[in-house]
This record gives C-alpha cells, sequence and structure tokens, in this order.
C-alpha cells in the first residue's frame, strides 16, 4: 500500500487534486449562493422606482434628460448634453473664429443659463465651452447625488461595499485554502510545485466560475432599457434623417454624441435648419 | 391572409416591439380599444428594414383626453424604437370619413393587417365621386407646390432635384387609383406607376428615373403629366361607381 501523502491522507497526487477539485467547487458554490443572497437582500432595500420619472416602460420627458445623461455617464456625459442643448436651443454658435455666445433664447434649460454665465462675454474657445460646461456638471452632480441615490438611479456606498463582501468571503476562503497548503508543502519540502500550481489553478477557477453577475441598480438598468427603446430613432437620426431637438438631446442623454456620428453640434444646426422642408414633404392623409 | 404573411416576416425584434405596444394598449384602453390595424408598406409588402415606417392604426370606440394621455408612453417608445407611426381613429368616424379620405381608405382597405379585434375597413364603401375628387385635389395640391418647388430651389439643381422626387412620391396613390379606373392595371412600385401613367398620358417618363441626374427635365415631365393626369380625371366623371 502506497505512504499517504499530505494533506488529506491522500495516497496519490490525483487524489490530492481530486480533493482540491471538489473543495474548490464548494468554494465556487457558496460564493455564489452568498452572492445571489447578498444581491436579494440589496434588490428589497433598494429604494422603489421613482414614480413618474425615470420608469422602465416611459422615455424621459426632456426636464429628465439631465438626469439621464448624469446616470449613464456623470460629469462628462452631463457636460456634453449641456454643451448640444446650447447649439441647439441656437444661443451657442460655431463660426471660423471660435465660438459666438448669444443672449439668452427664450424657453431655454436652467442649465444653459449657467453654461452661458460661466462663458466668456461674446466670444469663447473651445477649452472654454469644455471646462465651463464640466464645471455646470459637476455642480449639478453635486446638488443631485442625494436625489439619485435616494431614487436608486445610483448604487449607494452600502450598496457597493455589501456586494463586495458577498463575492469576497468565498475569495478569501478558496485563495487561503490553497495559501495554508503552500505553506504546509513548503515546510515538508514535498510537493511544492504541484500545492503551487493548484492554488494558481484554484484562482483562475474562482473568478471565471464565481465572478458575481453584473448588479445594475435602477438606474442603470433604465439606460439599458431606453438605449434599447431609442434604436429606431438613432438610426434615423444618425443616418441623416430630421428630428425634433427633443429627439436629437434625448438620444445625446440616452447614448452619446458619439452615436450620432462625428457632427454633433453641426448636425444640430442642420436639423433645426431644415425642420421647413420636412413639414413641405408631408402627404396627408388622401 | 397574405398580409399576415408579410407581418410575420418583419424580423422578430419589430413583431415584438409591436406586440409589446399591443399589450400596453389593451391594458390602458380595455374596452375601449376596438382594434390595431397595420397598412402601409409592411401590407403591402414594401417595408425595408431600418428605413420604413411601421404604419398603425389604433381604432377606439372614444378617444378622450385622459385616454389618449394614457397612451402617449407606449405609442413613443413604440415610435423610437420601431418606427411605428400610429394614427388614433375613433370607429364611429371611420365610415362617415370615407367621403374626404378615399384614397387613404381605398389603400387601408385593400392592404391591412389586423392585428387585434375587429376590421373596421372590411364593409367600407367608396365612392368613386369621392375618388375622382380626391385625386383631382392631391394632383392640383402637388401642381401648386411644384411652383414653390422651383422658386425655393433658386436655381440649385441638387435641391429642385429632392424636391421634386419628394413630390413623385406623393403623385404615387392618386395616379395609382386614377389608373385602375381607367381600368389600366398597375402594381404600387412607384415608378411602375409614373411608367403606367406616362405610357397612358403620352408623358415620357424616363426622366422620372433620373429625377436627381436632370431635375429640370423631371419637373417638366412631371407638370406635363400632372396636367394631363387632372384632364383624364375630369373625363372619368361618369365612370361607373367604384368599390
Amino acid at each position: 500500500m502506497a505512504e499517504p501523502t499530505f494533506p488529506f491522507d491522500a495516497e496519490s497526487d490525483l487524489e490530492v487534486a481530486l480533493v482540491h477539485g471538489a473543495l474548490l467547487l464548494v468554494g465556487v458554490l457558496v460564493a455564489k449562493q452568498l452572492e445571489q443572497i447578498a444581491a436579494s437582500l440589496l434588490e428589497q432595500a433598494a429604494p422603489a422606482a421613482p414614480r413618474d420619472k425615470l420608469v422602465i416602460g416611459k422615455l424621459p420627458l426632456p426636464a429628465d434628460h439631465d438626469r439621464v445623461a448624469l446616470v449613464r455617464g456623470g460629469v462628462p456625459a452631463l457636460a456634453e448634453l449641456v454643451r448640444e442643448r446650447a447649439f441647439a436651443e441656437g444661443w451657442l454658435t460655431r463660426d471660423d473664429e471660435g465660438l459666438a455666445v448669444g443672449a439668452a433664447v427664450p424657453g431655454e434649460a436652467a442649465l444653459s443659463t449657467a453654461l452661458r454665465a460661466a462663458l466668456p462675454f461674446a466670444r469663447a474657445r473651445e477649452a472654454d465651452l469644455e471646462r465651463a460646461s464640466r464645471s455646470v456638471a459637476a455642480r449639478t452632480l453635486d446638488q443631485n447625488a442625494g436625489t439619485l441615490e435616494s431614487r436608486g438611479l445610483v448604487p449607494s456606498t452600502t450598496q457597493r461595499v455589501a456586494a463586495l463582501t458577498a463575492y469576497a468571503l468565498p475569495a478569501v476562503g478558496v485563495v487561503g485554502l490553497g495559501v495554508s497548503r503552500v505553506l504546509r508543502a513548503t515546510s515538508l519540502h514535498a510537493g511544492v510545485a504541484l500545492a503551487v500550481a493548484q492554488l494558481v489553478l484554484s484562482i483562475i477557477v474562482f473568478v471565471a466560475a464565481a465572478r458575481p453577475r453584473r448588479r445594475t441598480n435602477a438606474g442603470e438598468r433604465y439606460v439599458l432599457w431606453l438605449q434599447e427603446a431609442t434604436q429606431a430613432l438613432l438610426e434615423d437620426v444618425s443616418n441623416g434623417g430630421l428630428g425634433r431637438r427633443e429627439d436629437f438631446l434625448l438620444l445625446v442623454a440616452a447614448h452619446g454624441a458619439h452615436a450620432l456620428g462625428t457632427s454633433g453640434h453641426a448636425r444640430t444646426a442642420m436639423r433645426l435648419s431644415t425642420t421647413s422642408e420636412q413639414s413641405e414633404g408631408g402627404g396627408g392623409t388622401g | 391572409m397574405l398580409g399576415d404573411y408579410y407581418y410575420r416576416k418583419l424580423p422578430r425584434k419589430v413583431q415584438g416591439r409591436i406586440e409589446a405596444m399591443l399589450h400596453d394598449l389593451e391594458a390602458i384602453a380595455g374596452a375601449e380599444l376596438r382594434s390595431v390595424i397595420v397598412h402601409g408598406s409592411v401590407a403591402r409588402a414594401e417595408w425595408i428594414e431600418g428605413k420604413s415606417d411601421i404604419d398603425v392604426i389604433v381604432v377606439l370606440g372614444s378617444a378622450p383626453r385622459a385616454t389618449l394621455t394614457a397612451l402617449g408612453d407606449c405609442l413613443a417608445v413604440a415610435r423610437t424604437a420601431a418606427r411605428v407611426d400610429a394614427m388614433i381613429l375613433v370607429e364611429s368616424e371611420i365610415a362617415r370619413a370615407s367621403d374626404v379620405f378615399p384614397l387613404f381608405y381605398q389603400d387601408i382597405r385593400e392592404h391591412h393587417i389586423v392585428l387585434f379585434g375587429s376590421d373596421p375597413f372590411a364593409e367600407l364603401t367608396i365612392e368613386s365621386a369621392h375618388l375622382r375628387l380626391r385625386i383631382e385635389q392631391e394632383l392640383r395640391d402637388v401642381a401648386i407646390r411644384l411652383r414653390r418647388v422651383v422658386t425655393d430651389a433658386r436655381g440649385e439643381p441638387a435641391a429642385l432635384g429632392h424636391a421634386v422626387a419628394r413630390q413623385l412620391r406623393r403623385v404615387r396613390f392618386p395616379l395609382h387609383t386614377m389608373l385602375r379606373m381607367m381600368n389600366v392595371e398597375v402594381g404600387h412600385e412607384l415608378m411602375a406607376v409614373l411608367e403606367k401613367a406616362g405610357r397612358k398620358l403620352d408623358v415620357d417618363s424616363v426622366a422620372f428615373r433620373r429625377v436627381y441626374e436632370r431635375p429640370e427635365a423631371a419637373f417638366d415631365a412631371l407638370v406635363t403629366l400632372l396636367d394631363r393626369a387632372i384632364d383624364a380625371v375630369d373625363r372619368l366623371e361618369a365612370a361607373p361607381p367604384h368599390g
């Protein structure tokens, strides 16, 4: 009968590998179970879906475009929307000499007023616009952070920590088992290479098999739904079709200007200037 | 039915959107929802993915403001997600309005797919006198708009080409119906209609195929075609009732 080997009095390396494989499997299953339990608790603890605003099944009203941009991409996304809206409203124009800052226009958004106040008078450079729009967006995020979190549109710190903990606990167990085996093998001067290989393999398998499913909060789920629900509009506008200003800004908020092509500002100007042509082409109901 | 076959040929994703809209319409309008009908390019097998709209008619028993407001979200999502262009009709007004929308209703009557409820267009009677008047109105309207097309283009060939092309699309249904009233069989495709009309009215329709390359020639040909078509429609007055 063969001499029992470390650990578990296994009689061959194959048996050692099998025992460790079984332990790894248990670790992965425990991790998945814990992650699901934690996710379920987090879902229950999350605030109810915001009423009348960003709810799946409803397109956002123009007043909610800022919030959509914030949820989608934070300050950079909102800054982009603020810039595009300024061009769409017509008080900011681009010419050969740079940017021309015009007077307030009727019905302009509050953030447009804030942006114009942050820009130099009459003429501005692209860098001024970039800096001013980011500043306005950052201030807006600061003012809205609590609202976004309380509405479940962005994850709270508690939710982030709880989700990470649910994944990390079993990971510590699996890695700890592997490390203890390496240490014991080192102290016995036997099977060190195999123990290290099993440790590395355990980590790879754990990361691949027990990786937590991406848990999206209400805001992210809404933006994903919105992006899918505006695909046809996005195709129409990015292919040069004419659209309303609200549609254009909705797409910038939900997808970003890059999704509309490389010339967001120019496309806005074109779109607004051709509105009369669109109405002329209607066939009516014969 | 062939229309159902054309509907089933739509991508699953688009059908899913339409079905989601139907579900929402039923949930919101309840018993007031009488029919949902697809017409236009889908029903005529002319639908092109990524380009064509999906024309839908939602027939309600009544259309109070509260119901229309409640329908807003589901129709807006259907529009942005799948180019669903919805028209809302009240059941009782359909038959009564056939005298003022005869071309539109005739096209629906001949090419439509009932997705929900009854078919309010099945028994619809369309008088040929109404058809003749509406054809003449549409053709005269295009003729009047064509003059502005030239002044607005200000000598720019590309602008003229696009504008004339739009007006050509507008004459498709009036000319198609006129040809059928003259017992000329023709399909629905735009160029087929223009060629048949050109042959019937002795107008060179080749220019229509090159509207973007030679917009002036297309414009001249369309003006001639409209003049002769209006004369021809005038002479249809004594024709037997249609449909």
